[in-house]
């Protein structure tokens, strides 16, 4: 008989699957959705199949190893002792030469999602000051949006969607990103709720619509002005709301008055009548939510137009009712205080010398290629959970950062791009091979993740990683990290999770083994009408906080675009097989599609003489790219769709997108996201 | 009397996730790239408006079925509830069957160089439970039903959805809801293309 652990699919993915894991003489034999999940009932993806064999997978590296020589591919299996060893002296020589820590930066992100995770920035937290690289590459500015709006980012629970009679799809592709809250979407197309998809692609999702809008890419803002317009126009307002509960809506009524709708509509791409169409259907269902995705957002002016999509709402009064409001991303988990990130070095902050350091020195997410040029440069940066040779846009500068920086330290699973350019390569555990704690950041589904097996080979996990290296660091140097390495990751976890206890219900971690947990969010956000901005009131985008130093909004989408060498408008789009680049190592989920296809209109396909399945390179003035074409006519002529994650030749999608902030992303992440849907190319066909 | 057990697809549900093809691939221990069962688009342009839909296919547990009648060594049998299904024993790896399928079910194991083909899970109907690929469906696009609950049901049922191949010869059991598409707002004119992924 098997014996059956919880797990939960830990990846970057807001599902945060449960999982029943059988285990036989130590070895895993299935792994299964946990029928108990009430967000998924026991149903996973694709990607959810294969976690069993990726974990066997004879891609995983296992031993830690040295490579001699960045980017030769030439890897020497050493031990831990050494490795930490190594790691440690030179952690140590840094400190010592310099008198501080910032020549050491972290880049880590949520490539794994257990609470433990936290542990790795708390450790360089307790040796010191360092280099952090910050911010988020991607819900930031629409999340910042909503801050703006609102005065914090909330969601309704993900059931609320039953209680729409409009449910408007805006900028996501959910068929591919959140298969179990499409359940929901279905269910509430059932009882009668109207489906309305905007997007440039004619996505999966847009194709089980009851109306679909093809909007140019970009210009979410205008169409939201637009739709404003004809509300007020047609008076199609909740004046009680207006009056009661916002602030700024006379001058954004006279705002709305002095725009010119047929100039918005040429922009957005769609027509006059059917922005008036849209509107009214909008106006005339009550409640209607809005579901943004993280597409459209990632723009030059993402975060002005996620927040003039956040008026709709507010004119209608949407806001704080069942069925109403914007599901988008939730910070409320995150706004918990971590026992982790609460460690710091006591030595730099007590001390009395001025010349000491005060703070981390923070960088954007994307600033790798830039670390050899700070004062002083970065001599030995640590990478966790992330993969920025394939995720951070202009990859080709990314990689050229990593060759000159002279220590890499890469943990992870697979030997990733990044991680070629590693010296030491760490390897952790899958979620089967240590306990942690998983919180969903969309259905806030909280669950333990058990230890269903020893690690593979010697992998530990991040926590054990870092655990082992603060006692190395302090055997070598005594006191130079204050991490607690005697504490054990239970006592972590129970630490951990103690603010979140009563909002869960009990008393300890273990007991989310027993069923389905949740913690305790209001399910529909803004009863109250008790808005968080410095008004209290919810807060028209008049102009941006003077914080931001942004602009007031006045032409959105005015920022220059594609030019007659580069004609063609680079959107990315989410694969149902990959999360970013995780997932991309299995030989099944390969089987099922091409990654490195390019949606290319067929107007396009006759000028250029390309058929489906021609071979084709994308290119422009940052590098060049081979792709698959696939002549569809779901993309407009102007614009060429990849997935995100694909690779070509050991190089990805992001080696043809600028490195390019958008709008916000730095009120609630210190830095400003990307644009990763800003990048212009051209393409032709290659030759046999 | 044969009461057919039936497939019932929804391409008004289907997401083109592909979990079903691969629930069904790692639960009957294939090796990879190797299915039972594939999801397709459908991607059809009309004048005004695209038809866009996801189709995930197995066996279709034909009534008149062409692997049966043409396999020398008696290896497919049709059970009572309809469902056509294998005897890897007696199967030579011949490959007859292969080209005789007009849905391409019946495929080589690479593992032993036998036939394989989808046997709509017949052991867990018998035991009222679902196959693996229906019971992994995240939005619930996929079912197995009784021939006799056909006509009984509010759905609009099609043998054949637009844009598929007019195959009635062999009388497969397997019926689609009708594909709804919605109204569509094209920036332009839609070109006259399409294809299969
Ligand atoms: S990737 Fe997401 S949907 Fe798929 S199994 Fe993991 S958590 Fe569930
Ligand atoms: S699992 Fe369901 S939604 Fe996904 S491809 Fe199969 S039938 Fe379609
Ligand atoms: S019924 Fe069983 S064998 Fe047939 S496709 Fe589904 S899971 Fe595979």
């Amino acid at each position: 008989m098997p014996t059956i652990y919880n797990n939960v699919c830990s990846g970057l993915c807001p599902a945060s699957c449960r999982l029943k894991t059988h285990v036989q003489n130590g070895i895993l034999t299935e792994v299964k959705g946990d029928p108990h999940d009430l967000y998924t009932l026991g149903r996973l993806c694709a990607k959810g199949y294969t976690l069993l064999e990726s974990v066997y997978s004879p891609e995983r590296v296992i031993y830690p190893m040295k490579q001699i020589g960045k980017g030769t591919n030439s890897w020497q299996r050493i031990s831990w002792e050494q490795a930490l060893t190594e790691i440690a002296k030179i952690i140590i020589r840094i400190k010592d030469e310099q008198g501080n820590l910032w020549p050491v930066c972290l880049d880590q992100s949520l490539g794994t999602k257990g609470v433990l995770n936290r542990s790795v920035e708390g450790f360089f937290n307790s040796i010191g000051l360092i280099t952090k690289i910050i911010g988020s590459p991607c819900e930031s500015a629409g999340s910042d949006a909503l801050r703006l709006s609102y005065g914090s980012c909330k969601k309704p629970a993900p059931e609320d969607m039953l209680n729409s009679q409009l449910i408007i799809i805006w900028g996501g592709n959910p068929a591919v990103t959140s298969l179990h809250q499409m359940r929901y979407v279905f269910e509430a197309q059932a009882r009668g709720a109207m489906i309305v998809v905007v997007d440039p692609i004619f996505t999966a999702t847009a194709a089980r619509s009851d109306l679909y809008f093809q909007i140019n890419p970009g210009t979410d803002g205008d169409l939201a002005l637009g739709i404003a317009k004809v509300l007020l126009e047609e008076d199609l307002l909740d004046r009680s709301f207006l009056e009661n509960y916002t602030k700024g809506w006379p001058e954004f009524r006279s705002l709305l008055k002095r725009l010119d709708l047929k100039d918005l509509a040429s922009r957005t791409g769609i027509p006059v009548s059917e922005i008036t169409e849209l509107a009214r259907i909008y106006g005339g269902h009550k409640p209607a939510t809005l579901w943004l995705g993280c597409g459209g957002q990632h723009t030059p002016t993402g975060g002005q137009n996620y927040r003039l999509i956040n008026v709709l709402p507010a004119l209608t009064g949407n806001i704080g009712i069942a069925g109403g409001n914007v599901h988008y991303f939730s910070k409320d988990i995150g706004d918990f205080p971590s026992v982790f990130t609460d460690l710091s070095a006591t030595e730099a902050w007590n001390s009395q010398d001025k010349k000491e350091l005060l703070e981390h020195r923070r960088l954007g997410t994307g600033g790798v290629a830039s670390l050899r040029t700070l004062d002083p440069p970065i001599q030995l940066l640590w990478v966790a959970g992330r993969n920025p040779a394939s995720q951070d846009p202009d990859s080709d500068k990314v990689k050229q950062g990593f060759r000159e920086i002279p220590t890499i330290v890469v943990a992870d699973l697979f030997m990733t791009q990044t991680a070629q350019f590693a010296d030491y390569f760490l390897p952790v555990t899958t979620p089967f091979e240590a306990e942690d704690i998983v919180i969903s950041c969309w259905h806030y589904g909280t669950a333990v993740n058990e230890k269903a097996i020893e690690p593979v080979g010697e992998c530990k996990s991040d926590f054990q990683i870092i655990r082992e290296l603060a006692a190395v660091l302090n055997r070598m140097t005594p006191g130079f990290s204050r991490f607690p390495v005697e504490r054990e990751a239970a006592e972590w976890l129970d630490l951990e999770m103690q603010k979140l206890y009563p909002l869960l219900g009990i008393d300890h971690y273990l007991e989310l083994a027993g069923g389905y947990q949740r913690v305790n969010l209001a399910p529909v956000p803004w009863q109250d009408k008790l808005f968080l901005t410095p008004s209290g009131k919810y807060e028209f985008p008049l102009e941006y906080s003077k914080v931001q130093g942004t602009p007031p909004f006045l032409n959105p989408s005015a920022v220059p675009g594609s030019s007659k060498v580069y004609p063609f408008r680079l959107i990315s789009r989410r694969s149902s097989f990959l999360l970013n680049s995780q997932f991309g190592n299995s030989a099944r989920l390969k089987s099922l599609e091409n990654s490195s296809v390019i949606l290319i209109n067929p107007e396009i396909g006759r000028l250029k003489n390309i058929v489906t399945g021609d071979k084709v390179k994308l290119y422009n003035q940052l590098g060049e790219l081979g792709f698959e074409a696939y002549l569809t006519p779901s993309v407009p002529p102007e614009v060429v769709v990849a997935y995100v994650g694909a690779e070509s030749g050991g190089d990805g999608l992001n080696t043809l997108v600028p490195l390019a902030e958008n709008d916000l992303g730095d009120v609630i992440m210190g830095v400003k996201g990307f644009s990763f849907h800003q990048s212009y190319v051209n393409l032709y066909k290659v030759i046999k | 009397m044969i009461n057919q057990k039936i497939f019932l697809v929804d391409p008004n549900r289907c997401l083109g996730c592909k979990t079903c093809q691969i629930a069904c691939a790692v639960q009957h221990g294939l090796p990879p790239g190797v299915f039972l069962r594939k999801v397709e688009l459908v991607e059809l342009s009309g004048p005004a408006q695209i038809i866009k839909y996801y189709i995930s296919t197995s066996c279709h547990h034909c009534a008149n079925p062409e692997c049966f009648r043409l396999c020398s060594e008696g290896a497919y049998r049709k059970l009572r509830n309809g469902v056509v299904v294998f005897d890897q024993a007696k199967c030579t790896g011949c490959g007859t069957c292969l080209g005789s399928c007009p849905f391409g079910a019946p495929i080589i194991n690479p593992l032993n160089g036998k036939v394989i083909k989808c046997d709509m899970c017949y052991g867990k109907i018998e035991d009222h439970e679902s196959p693996y690929c229906v019971a992994s469906c995240p939005v619930g696009a996929l079912k197995v039903i009784d021939a006799e609950d056909v006509k009984g049901m509010a759905l609009d049922l099609k043998r054949r959805l637009p844009g598929m191949p007019r195959i009635e010869i062999t009388q497969p059991s397997v019926r689609y809801v009708a594909v709804a598409m919605g109204q569509q707002i094209f920036r332009r004119r839609v070109p006259r293309e399409g294809g299969r992924e």
